[in-house]
């Protein structure tokens, strides 16, 4: 698979996997689920996509030369970024999704789970960007 | 050197609101003085010298003078009027108690009427006071009552419940207030509610029950004295509501009052810290003296339903609900009356 190509999919694939928990979150809002405390769902969500989104986007609207465009990918680099890159946003719904299971409140579960989020978010982030990187 | 100067000049410019943070916190700055245990206030008044007394039935004793109740042997305890009422105690400089109102004696040391936190609060932050509210919440259960005297239902009038009910028709035969007291809870511990805080209030007495879970019958549900998230597992419909809207539990106390005084109820509606309160201070059993004491005929049993919701916010507490969606009548079924 070419360079451009897998950088396309993967900017879809991080558009559509994190509007899942996006989603879940906007209703919790409006239903008030939060309270008044909806920013600490928002900062939980936006700390752990962001980065990612964003290096994406700068990938995205950059303007790479012609052979790095038609250049193959690393079939393993590929890979990895693929499935950590699902294994984030999924990782993210889940945490949401198993709350109302557990005695603990969805506040108690932003704050266990952020760390480890967070370490994920970094080899995520490492991921893409050896992927963008690669051969510029 | 000059550079160094420069950059020392700039940071000190930095650090100053620090600096001043820090003063205001020690007793120098008269406009607002660091009084410990989380109460920082802008403006204390000179120290009470006339309180009114009163025992521990919350009947007033007349005027007595600082020096009178707390002089000898008392030279740490401290009492300062701060501002709109409040009473601020404090124990070799460390503030015991904050509240509204006067002092009630009971014991060496006496335990302190007060207005009530939900009152006293308000006016705390509409004045700018900052407060610390557990550490508030610590200070005013700090006076541990002593196991002889009986512990005055406050703040007194009581907060404004969601249903108020006269059962003066159920309360039966006048008697002294032990046995009526045990005719009350033994109707009470028929409907489970075995775990009964007792209080001296002006002119008889008033039983509480601990916190409950109840339902949309009013009749108490599961895991009914657990205050925290319950967990659910009834169907995918129990699963999405919490999933999307969160903790919808419904909450209450109730507050049975004999009382030959008139009955009257504050504004303001009860709070997490009278419901931890009352839990906390409440006796176990009406004192002997109390319990021998002879009910006054014209005594009525009033019924107090304190109906709360957790909120949703991180620091989970219970909320006081306004309108309630169930009848009183359904709480009573479920009390037994």
């Amino acid at each position: 698979m070419s360079r451009e190509k897998a950088l396309q999919r993967l900017f879809a694939l991080w558009i559509i996997l994190p509007a899942l928990p996006l989603l879940l979150i906007t209703m919790q809002s409006i239903a008030g689920k939060y309270g008044t405390n909806s920013g600490a769902a928002w900062s939980w969500f936006l700390i752990q996509v962001s980065p990612a989104v964003a290096l994406l986007s700068a990938a995205a609207f950059s303007n790479p030369s012609a052979a790095w465009k038609r250049g193959l990918i690393n079939p393993f680099k590929w890979r990895l970024v693929l499935a950590l890159s699902i294994l984030q946003p999924v990782a993210m719904l889940g945490v949401l999704l198993i709350e109302p299971v557990l005695e603990a409140t969805i506040y108690e579960l932003f704050d266990r789970t952020a760390v480890g989020l967070s370490l994920l978010q970094g080899f995520v982030v490492a991921a893409i960007g050896a992927v963008v990187f690669d051969g510029r | 050197m000059g550079k160094y100067s420069l950059i020392g000049a700039l940071l000190a410019f930095i650090a100053a609101p620090a600096i001043v943070s820090a003063q205001e916190t020690t007793p120098e700055k008269p406009d607002q003085q660091y009084i410990g245990g989380g109460f920082k206030a802008r403006a204390v008044s000179a120290r009470v010298e006339q309180l009114t007394v009163y025992d521990e039935r919350g009947t007033a004793k007349g005027q007595r003078s600082r020096s009178e109740l707390f002089g000898a042997g008392r030279e740490g305890l401290e009492i300062l009027a701060v501002r709109n009422g409040f009473v601020l105690v404090i124990h070799e400089r460390k503030p015991v108690w904050l509240g509204l109102g006067d002092v009630v004696l009971s014991g060496d040391v006496g335990t302190f009427r007060c207005g009530g936190m939900t009152l006293g609060q308000k006016l705390f932050e509409a004045k700018g006071y900052a407060l610390d509210e557990d550490e508030n919440s610590r200070c005013m259960n700090s006076p541990v009552p002593r196991a002889t005297i009986d512990v005055p239902f406050l703040p007194w009038p009581p907060p404004r419940p969601t249903h108020l009910v006269d059962l003066t028709k159920s309360l039966g035969k006048r008697g002294p207030m032990a046995e009526v007291s045990t005719r009350l809870s033994n109707r009470l511990q028929a409907r489970g509610y075995d775990n009964l805080r007792y209080f001296s209030v002006p002119g008889g007495f008033a039983i509480t029950t601990l916190v409950e879970r109840f339902g949309e019958d009013g009749k108490p549900s599961k895991p009914r004295w657990v205050r925290g998230k319950a967990l659910r597992g009834s169907g995918f419909s129990d699963y999405f509501r919490a999933l999307i809207a969160g903790e919808e539990g419904r909450f209450r106390m109730f507050a049975l009052v004999v009382t030959s005084s008139d009955m009257a109820v504050s504004h303001l509606y009860a709070n997490q810290y009278d419901v931890d309160r009352w839990e906390a201070l409440g006796r176990p059993a009406l004192s002997r003296e109390l319990g021998a004491q002879r009910l006054a005929p014209a005594s009525r049993l009033w019924l107090m339903v304190y109906e709360f919701h957790p909120s949703a916010d991180s620091k989970t507490r219970l909320v006081p609900t306004s309108a309630s969606s169930i009848a009183s009548a359904s709480h009573r079924a479920a009390l037994g009356f």
